[in-house]
């Protein structure tokens, strides 16, 4: 089973379920989608064993091949090309890597060289979780090509838990794109609720089953998201209380489950309802 | 007119939070909210929408399928998996609008086109006006959204004569936030003492620190984490970024969140609406505004 | 001497000068031999990216030779550089008079970017 553990909303406890979720299963690979900020490994471990760098073709120009004719400064939609006294200049930080201009110049002055992107690593930890994180290095805009990567290391014979990027731009979408199940987390407050519509609205879109848990729930608040949920016909599949020994193990990087390991049932049986859902809908039902 | 980015890296250290109170504290001004993909402001501040306008700025490329003739040409020059195989149809997602199908099509078959990518509202609260956008589900930020935002906050601020543009900004580290920040007088960083916190903390300012802006610090529910609070502080001290102020956690803030209410507004004599009237005083000092 | 002038509005002379380069909505040029002013809209102010690149670009290709401006990002400062295109940070309120604080030698020229004057 691939599952996406993602939010609207930042900060409200994706890598909290996605992490305390895959310490309470068995046989399970943790993929960190959040290529921007990857923060798992506070909670898995800092040890990785593995890295690939990963690349994107940026253009190189031979200026004496060059006869500033100006069409690939024109093609350009992300303004990467300038021409300055019949030099052209490359901005490589704003190339989208298209390749587009390599193809227009009518005398082959431009060649493509490699840009570092992005890495993945593979960490070492003392649960024996398979865990993959991706890393979009600072200063560089396309996170996808690096989930993309990330998403080849896939193990099949896994249950696949994917820590994504919160929103619901891009990345998120690549991240979820072909997962059995989604978990939505929120928080019971007007802001989670607000985003948390997003983010249904992006399910609905790309028609991936989906499920809802209620992160720092309060019995006074709560109806926030429930009264949505019950309106949409959406499963809340858990929801874990505002304790605040959970919030200060969390600012230490410890999964909760580790110091409350009853909680593992409850993440097992999350796992367990959503496999039921998935069955229902093999099934044709 | 000053200007002052509200800033954190990590999503959910309680920037639009603070940006709201720190408006009930300024009491007029302009407000702008960079946090276009999941704009949350509007949810404390409740503005009146004024006026209405569409945001395009996504192309994409658009087949005419009654000149394509399924060469599949598109399909091998497309660097972004865009063109899905054998239908040729182009994947609205994934396609970044570079414009190489729609050159190397034999038929010219495909254009560019520009989408409706969002909306930009001009509105007024309580405190001044207030302008704040928000992108379709699925639809990318560019730092040109968060521009306009800027621009048309100028704009309104210089036709009603407002001295302070407070900007919500956008979180993570990449072209928004970079975006939310040019040319600010200030950027105030809000953040959490946890690692996750603490870590994207560094991570955004690195980014943005050959800016050269001067920068001001709050710690928020410091007391969760006393010991990543105290590292938060040495690193701040190194990187010299002023700390402007700690905000206990408390559940009053959170039942005030609750009610989308602001809790300098309702409880002053709160230890949390003390903490934040101290750190408005900060601001005020540090960009001699009053 | 060609001069290009970030501008907020289009009106002359008079017109307030822009903080930022990379999307003012206009720019002025000004003709130092003849006192020609001709104002002209910023396309690269509609540029999802790289607006400063596409405005150094537009610059360039009007032949300006010097730039006034609030600030000039590093993009821009880079592009403007490899073209020999002079940047001045100004602080005047209108574009005549960031003309004028230029040929009296009180502006200061840029030696980085993002308005960071040389000493």
């Amino acid at each position: 089973m691939k599952l996406t553990v993602l939010s609207g909303k930042g900060g409200t406890g994706k890598t909290t379920v996605s992490v305390n979720m895959a310490l309470s299963l068995s046989k399970i690979q943790l993929l960190d989608a959040d290529v921007e900020e990857p923060n798992c490994k506070y909670f898995i471990g800092t040890d990785f064993d593995k890295e690939e760098k990963i690349y994107r073709k940026v253009p190189k120009v031979d200026q004496e091949k060059c006869t500033a004719c100006r069409k690939c400064v024109d093609f350009c939609e992300y303004n990467a090309l300038a021409m300055m006294i019949d030099e052209v200049l490359v901005f490589p930080e704003i190339c989208h890597s298209c390749g587009g201009c390599k193809r227009i110049c009518p005398v082959n002055a431009i060649n493509e060289v490699d840009r570092e992107l992005g890495n993945l690593k593979h960490g070492v930890n003392k649960y024996g979780i398979d865990f993959w994180q991706g890393e979009l290095n600072i200063g560089e805009e396309s996170s996808v090509p690096v989930i993309e990567e990330l998403k080849e290391k896939t193990n099949p014979n896994k249950n696949v838990i994917i820590d994504a990027q919160p929103g619901t731009t891009c990345p998120t979408i690549e991240a979820a794109a072909d997962s059995d199940y989604c978990i939505l987390v929120t928080e019971p407050t007007p802001f989670g609720l607000s985003d948390l519509k997003l983010a249904s609205e992006l399910m609905d879109e790309l028609k991936i089953p989906h499920g809802v848990i209620i992160n720092r729930a309060e019995e006074d608040s709560d109806y926030i998201i429930e009264d949505f949920c019950e309106e949409r016909n959406i499963n809340i599949l858990l929801k874990i209380p505002f304790i605040r020994d959970f919030a200060h193990l969390y600012s230490n990087g410890i999964p909760f489950v580790i110091d409350y390991p009853t909680w593992k049932d409850e993440f097992k049986k999350v796992f367990k309802e959503i496999r039921g859902v998935l069955d229902e809908k093999d099934n044709g039902n | 007119m000053k200007k002052i980015t509200v800033i954190s890296g990590k999503g959910g250290t309680g920037k639009t939070t603070v940006v709201a109170n720190l408006a009930y504290l300024a009491k007029d001004l302009v407000l702008a909210d960079c946090d276009v993909d999941a704009p949350n402001l509007h949810l404390l501040l409740e503005p009146k929408v004024n006026k209405s306008e569409i945001f395009k700025s996504h192309k994409i490329a658009l087949k005419d399928n009654d000149k394509c003739i399924n060469c599949g040409t598109c399909y091998d020059v497309c660097r972004f998996n865009a063109v899905e195989p054998i239908s040729y149809n182009i994947d609205g997602y994934k396609c970044e609008g570079c414009g190489v199908c729609v050159a190397m099509c034999p038929e010219d078959a495909l254009s560019l086109k520009l989408l409706e990518t969002g909306n930009i509202y001009q509105s007024t609260t309580e405190f001044g006006p207030m302008i704040h956008a928000h992108l379709n589900v699925g639809a990318d930020n560019s730092g040109k959204l968060i521009s306009e935002v800027r621009e048309k906050a100028v704009e309104i601020g210089n036709k009603q004569d407002k001295e302070l543009i407070l900007i919500d900004g956008s979180p993570g580290i990449g072209c928004p936030v970079i975006s939310s920040i040019t040319g600010v007088d200030l950027v105030l960083f809000v953040t959490e003492p946890s690692k996750s916190g603490f870590s994207d903390l560094k991570r955004v300012a690195k980014v943005i620190k050959h800016f050269n802006i001067p920068a001001l610090a709050v710690i928020n529910k410091y007391d969760i984490n006393e010991g990543i609070s105290e590292e938060i502080e040495k690193y701040l001290i190194e990187e010299k970024i002023e700390l402007v102020g700690k905000i206990s956690f408390s559940s009053d803030v959170v039942d005030s969140l609750r009610n989308a209410k602001l809790i300098v507004q309702d409880d002053q004599e709160n230890r949390i609406s003390k903490e934040l009237a101290n750190i408005w005083h900060g601001i005020q000092n540090r960009i001699n505004y009053n | 001497m060609k001069i290009a002038v970030t501008a907020e509005n289009d009106n002359g002379l008079q017109s307030k000068l822009n903080p930022h380069f990379g999307r003012s909505p206009y720019f002025a040029f000004v003709d130092t031999e003849t006192k020609e002013v001709e104002l002209v809209k910023n396309n690269a102010a509609r540029a999802a990216g790289g607006a400063g690149v596409s405005a150094a670009q537009l610059i360039s290709d009007r032949g300006a030779k010097v730039l006034i401006s609030g600030s000039v990002g590093p993009k821009a400062y880079s592009a403007l550089s490899s073209g020999n295109i002079e940047m001045y940070i100004s602080k005047d309120n209108t574009v005549g008079e960031a003309v004028d604080s230029l040929q009296e030698g009180s502006l200061s020229q840029l030696s980085s970017p993002n308005g960071t004057p040389r000493k």
